[in-house]
């Protein structure tokens, strides 16, 4: 029984925190919050792998749009990657990241170059950064409700002066 | 003083009784009314600067000459509009009420031998326009304010969005006090 449990403990503990091959990754996110007076909303993942021997000195990410991009290191087997998409575009849930080391993305650049499928490529791991959705401002604008609410109670003022001189 | 008023009532050809009607009945507000009307028209011109300095950004000190001199203006407007919407109301409302209003005396009077019919008209008189005029009063209050709010705030949002707050500001309180004391001058056709 202690060992089911111990197995089942395992298996959860690798699905979340993505243990491929020798690195283990812990992602912690940021998205801008208010985007009221923006254009574009950024989303940083911050990754902190724990590898059983030395973390990769560089590292690239594959976006699901297919866009590569370098991964900047911020401390030790810390890393950073970051992202910006327009706010009409933007949406909140988990982005799938694939991070390749040099040799992942020299096999990734290969396959772009030859035509294949990136997605045959063997990733170092794979990684989900949460997103949040921004706050665009209320859903009804202020001046819209003021204007409702007065012409409300202008009309029932035009309404009631013409009862009175009817 | 009283001389001299007493000369021109006499000059003018009415009874007192004929005067006190007349002035009940007139254009003309009491010196406690017109003091009323003219707060509360400041009071509501007032309420657009709040807006343009909070919401439509426009400097306050720089602009504070431009404040003054529309404010002054609406108010005088406004105060024209209340006066004039009032004037047109105070009749229909007297009308309306001059009923309730001989029911309510009858019963205060009851069978009182000592009050005269006469009197008893006089009080019903009095009383039916000291209503007529506290609810054309007030209604002219609150329909000018109304108005004026809902106009100005369809203009400065809406009309004249993507106008310079200057323009937006002057324009907006402009036509909306202009426009309430131009309409409230006109005529009911029935």
């Amino acid at each position: 029984m202690s060992r089911q449990l111990f197995a089942i403990c395992l298996v959860a503990a690798v699905c979340a925190s993505g243990v491929y091959g020798s690195c283990k990754a812990t992602v912690s996110s940021f998205s801008t919050q208010d985007a009221t007076i923006l254009t574009q909303l950024a989303h940083v993942g911050e990754i902190t792998l724990q590898c059983s021997g030395a973390a990769p000195a560089s590292l690239f990410a594959e976006f699901p749009c297919g866009k590569v991009v370098p991964v900047a290191q911020v401390g030790d087997n810390k890393y950073q990657v970051s992202w910006v998409e327009d706010i009409k575009q933007g949406s909140s849930g988990n982005v799938q990241v694939r991070l390749f080391d040099e040799e992942g993305y020299a096999n990734v650049r290969k396959a772009q170059r030859d035509g294949d499928k990136v997605s045959s490529v063997k990733s170092l791991l794979d990684i989900a950064v949460p997103t949040k959705s921004a706050y665009k401002g209320p859903w009804v604008k202020a001046e819209l409700l003021a204007a409702f609410l007065v012409g409300g109670v202008a009309y029932f003022a035009f309404t009631t002066k013409s009862k009175v001189q009817a | 003083m009283g001389s001299g008023k007493q000369q021109k009532v006499q000059s003018s050809g009415f009874t007192k009784e004929e005067e006190l009607l007349l002035q009940d009945f007139s254009r003309n507000v009491s010196t406690k009314s017109s003091a009323l009307f003219y707060g509360n028209a400041f009071i509501v011109s007032a309420v657009p600067i709040w807006l343009f300095w909070r919401i439509h950004n426009m400097d306050l000190w720089p602009s504070s000459i431009l404040f003054v001199l529309v404010t002054a203006a609406s108010t005088y407007l406004m105060a024209t509009a209340y006066k004039n919407i009032k004037f047109q109301l105070k009749h229909k409302i007297a009308g309306r009420r001059e009923e309730a209003v001989t029911r309510e005396v009858n019963r205060q009077v009851g069978d009182d031998k000592k009050v005269t019919r006469k009197e008893k008209d006089e009080r019903i008189l009095w009383k039916k326009n000291e209503v007529a005029d506290y609810e054309a009063t007030t209604f002219a209050i609150f329909y000018n304010n109304a108005i004026y709010l809902a106009v100005i705030i369809f203009i400065s949002f809406f009309l004249l969005k993507n106008s310079t707050p200057f323009v937006n500001y002057i324009f907006s309180v402009g036509i909306a006090s202009g426009a309430l004391a131009l309409f409230s001058t006109s005529a009911q056709s029935n």
